[in-house]
């Protein structure tokens, strides 16, 4: 039994191309074409195809989206795509959107039917150079990875320690050697940076990075060092 | 004192001897004439009955003369006795009339009075006061045991002036308990035979009138005092008299004369007078004394400010307020007054009008238009300065008279602004800046910066808004310039992303896509021929190689994947491709930005990035780099650090072309954020962005 293929490919020129490839494959048959991303789902409905080739860049509709569709609404048609970009990026938003294989356009024919005969069977396939990027790389996106604490130079990390140990404006001048006016900009950075709307805030921040014990009253001093954050630099 | 002697007549003009002065030095009595008169009586009879018995004349003629004689001397020595007679009587009616007043004095009730002798012992007093006895004095007790010591030494003096002057006096002393009391008392010689043989005294009860006179010296000491240490001058001056009175010392100060001076001579104080302000004075004087008085006693004139030239030559202001005393028939008899030296002030209040007139010489000339208004929403305006007119077409009456014309004039776009502007201004008191068109009478449209801030009184209300209108007319066309110069620019950077993103598009859909159908089709007719001819295979590696050029030029130009996936995948995947391409390694923290943002915040970060690491690559000099990408609900920030060779900001700003900073700057303006570069040589660069951003948007 035949590998039933739809492709949706908007370039005439590549989308010939890939027929004449199709064509002396015995156990491959094409069932449909398309040019147009809204067009693809109607054909996908139509022919049930198992393997629908897709190329992400497309008028009408994006092809990541229309993975995702496609694999939401005809779970048993899979997901080859076949693109320009080998950027990690998108290929890890095509899995994520339940492409099951990802060719890239420069990659060998060979590579392309290899990839409709490995996806068909059901396995995964990756043409070079993905298939040697390690797994994770094709993971959802490096999570957050920033503390809003480093965002701010060793000048605002004393400021912010300061102030949030009570001292006003014109004390942390004096004891930074700076003008009232510069402590008032560094205020104003620290508070913009960290997206802080008033004093209080600072302090919940202050708080929460352990720049100040929760109760200067049960807390002793000495054991203020729960400085996630890092300390002030030197 | 004196009328104390006069009250009543001395008893030292009264006779003390009943004796009559004979005529023609000798001394007959009445009885001799009488006796005398009786025998000449008896001779006659003799005489005459002789001459009846005989015809004979019995007396010679010459004993009838004699007789005649006789009688003649005795008529004449008859009409002696009877003037004698007379004076006699009146002598005794005047002795009977001077007793009769010694005892009025001896009996009056008000007055004690004693005849004493020079040690002031009592021989008669006329009556007691209560509780003592006649007995007790007479004779016994002196004029010292009704003195208090302190007065022993007057009383003495006093008799010891009758005895021995013969000359009346008076003292007065206090009498201690049970008198208990001031007396005044008359003393005045009684003479015998020319010898003053004792001294009648008349000792009055003076308390009352003591009192009243302390009372009276200590409340004019009082006054004095006042008088004499405040720093006007107090002065009262007698009409009738044309004297003053009294003036207080401040006078010498204020007009350098002496006060005694003043004295001698009245008109100094005229004389003293600027001879500019001389006429109107005395026409004040003049008025306030025919002023009529009405019910009252006081007559007060107006308060009136003139010049005196003072002894040294300086002119001086003096500010005098009069008031006329009258009497109990209404004449004016004195005029008081106060006058006070009001010279600095004068000098301050002229320091004020000159400082004033040079304060709106200044408003009225500098080419701004200044204005008070009341603090309502329409600013009606109180004053407006004149320049409003050469601006405007409106004179000062015209915008000053119709209370919304300011807000009628203001250009129609922007009037609602502006209101809401003024509205806030009221309402928080927070000094107001705007710019705004103004329509003027001719219909020409003036740019106006108008700023002014709300006059409070002590109570925080507010009382008047003042403030000044600047014609920005140029100034604002030359911001209309910038204003179209950023739009221009803000449009540039939109062709320049757009014709990018269609360049990218065109290079990977067309160009990209041709290659890729030329690329299969090569392998397909490589794979039918059989035939591996080492043109189609070089063929096929050229075009594996164009494609990737064109992949990455796309890809340089407008990378497709943040319009398709947004900024971060964008920014991680730029990132790496940097790090592939340079020797720099880039630590990437990023926080809450998987969210998508409006298409040129979303453009505007990926060209920061871009641009900030390509600088670091190209000027730092460093290996390592680090990018911080986040965002709050109102900002997207951007931090790029490196610890590299840095620069000085200064020379580079000043080369835009080399760094792209004033590209970045530029960008981010257009995304109304600030850019923030910290640098100096040797001490790397931060880079700091903050735009606002909007909630997530709508993508198509």
């Amino acid at each position: 039994m035949s590998v039933r293929i739809l492709l949706a490919e908007d370039h005439k020129l590549v989308r010939q191309a890939l027929k004449t490839l199709l064509e002396p494959e015995e156990d491959l048959e094409l069932v449909g074409e398309t040019g147009d991303g809204m067009d693809v789902m109607e054909q996908v409905a139509k022919h049930r195809p198992d393997i629908l080739v897709l190329d992400l860049m497309m008028p009408g509709l994006n092809g990541l989206e229309v993975t995702r569709r496609v694999h939401q609404r005809f779970p048993k048609t899979r997901v080859l795509v076949l693109s320009m970009h080998q950027d990690r990026n998108y290929v890890s938003k095509a899995v994520q959107n339940g492409a099951s294989g990802y060719v890239v356009k420069h990659a060998d024919a060979d590579d392309l039917l290899r990839g409709i005969r490995h996806v068909a069977a059901g396995r995964r396939f990756f043409s070079a150079p993905i298939s040697e990027w390690p797994p994770e790389s094709l993971e959802p996106l490096s999570s957050e990875s920033l503390d809003l604490y480093d965002t701010l130079t060793p000048r605002e990390k004393e400021v912010l320690q300061l102030v949030a140990e009570g001292h006003k404006n014109a004390e942390i001048a004096k004891l930074l050697f700076r003008s009232a006016r510069t402590v008032e900009t560094h205020r104003a950075h620290i508070m913009g940076k960290l997206g802080l709307k008033n004093p209080t805030d600072l302090i919940r921040f202050a708080i929460e990075h352990g720049l100040i014990p929760v109760s200067p009253v049960s807390v002793p001093e000495t054991e203020d060092g729960s400085n996630d954050g890092g300390e002030s630099s030197p | 004192m004196a009328d104390m002697l006069d009250y009543a007549g001395h008893p030292n003009s009264s006779p003390t001897k009943t004796s009559v002065p004979s005529a023609q030095g000798g001394r007959v009595s009445v009885q001799a004439g009488l006796e005398r008169i009786a025998f000449l009586e008896r001779r006659l009879q003799a005489l005459a009955e002789r001459n009846g018995r005989s015809a004979a004349p019995i007396v010679p003629r010459r004993s009838l003369d004699d007789a005649i004689d006789v009688l003649d001397a005795l008529r004449a020595e008859w009409g002696r006795v009877t003037a004698e007679c007379d004076s006699l009587r009146a002598s005794l009616a005047r002795l009977r009339e001077s007793e009769a007043r010694w005892r009025s004095i001896v009996a009056n009730p008000f007055d004690y009075v004693a005849v004493v002798d020079r040690a002031g012992t009592f021989q008669y007093v006329n009556r007691t006061a209560p509780g003592i006895r006649r007995e007790d004095l007479i004779g016994r007790a002196t004029m010292y045991d009704f003195t208090f010591p302190d007065f022993h030494q007057v009383t003495r003096e006093a008799l010891a002036h009758v005895f021995d002057k013969g000359e009346p006096t008076y003292f007065e002393a206090y009498a201690p308990a049970p008198v208990d009391g001031w007396f005044g008392t008359v003393v005045g010689p009684i003479v015998d035979d020319g010898r003053v043989v004792a001294a009648s005294c008349q000792t009055r009860n003076i308390t009352a009138q003591k009192n009243v006179e302390m009372a009276l010296r200590e409340s004019e000491l009082r006054i004095r005092q006042l008088t004499d240490n405040i720093e006007d001058i107090f002065f009262l001056f007698d009409t009738r008299s044309e004297r003053v009175l009294y003036v207080s010392p401040a006078y010498e100060k204020i007009f350098g004369y002496s006060v005694e001076a003043l004295r001698d001579n009245p008109r100094a104080w005229q004389a003293a007078v600027h001879h500019d302000d001389r006429e109107e004075l005395e026409a004040r004087y003049a008025k306030l004394v025919a002023a009529g008085a009405g019910d009252r006693s006081y007559t007060f004139g107006e308060p009136h400010e003139y010049r005196i030239v003072r002894s040294d030559g300086a002119i001086a202001w003096v500010r005098s307020r009069n008031f006329a005393i009258r009497d109990a028939t209404g004449n004016v008899t004195r005029v008081a007054g106060i006058i006070t030296d009001i010279t600095e002030r004068r000098l301050e209040r002229q320091r004020l009008a000159e400082a004033e007139s040079k304060y709106r010489m200044l408003v009225e000339k500098l080419p701004v238009i200044s204005y008070i208004a009341a603090p309502d929403d329409a600013l009606t305006a109180i004053y407006i300065s004149p320049q409003v007119e050469a601006k405007l077409g409106f004179t000062q009456a015209e915008w000053t008279g119709e209370p919304g014309l300011w807000r009628r004039q203001i250009h129609p776009e922007d009037r609602e602004r502006v209101l809401a502007e003024v509205h806030h201004f009221r309402a928080t008191g927070e000094a107001l800046s705007t710019l705004y068109r103004l329509v003027s009478r001719s219909g020409e449209v003036l740019w106006f910066r108008d700023q002014a801030v709300l006059v409070v009184d002590a109570s925080g209300a507010p009382m008047i808004v003042e403030g000044v209108m600047l014609d920005v007319s140029e100034a604002a066309e030359a911001r209309a310039e910038q204003q179209r110069a950023r739009a221009f620019s803000a449009r540039l950077v939109e062709v320049q992303e757009n014709e990018r993103r269609r360049v990218a598009r065109e290079l990977h859909d067309e160009i990209g896509q041709t290659l890729t159908g030329l690329h299969y089709l090569v392998q397909t007719v490589q794979e039918c021929h059989g035939e591996q001819p080492d043109a189609l295979q070089e063929a096929r590696g050229l075009i594996g190689e164009l494609m990737r050029k064109v992949r990455d030029l796309s890809l340089e130009l407008r990378p497709s994947i943040l319009d398709d996936l947004g900024l971060l995948p964008a920014l991680l995947s730029m990132i790496e491709r940097y790090m592939n391409q340079t020797q720099v390694r880039v630590t990437f923290e990023h926080r809450g930005i998987e969210r998508r943002f409006d298409p040129e915040v979303e453009t505007t970060a990926y060209r920061i990035v871009q641009e900030a690491l390509t600088n670091v690559a190209r000027h730092a000099g460093v290996t390592h780099a680090k990018v911080q990408v986040w965002s709050d609900a109102a900002a997207l920030h951007i931090q790029v650090t490196d610890s590299g060779a840095g620069f000085d900001l200064g020379s580079q700003l000043a080369d835009n072309s080399k760094n792209g900073l004033h590209g970045m700057r530029e960008r981010v303006a257009l995304q109304r954020g600030v850019l923030e570069t910290e640098t100096a040589p040797g001490r790397g660069t931060r880079l700091t962005v903050q735009m606002p951003v909007g909630s997530e948007p709508k993508r198509r």
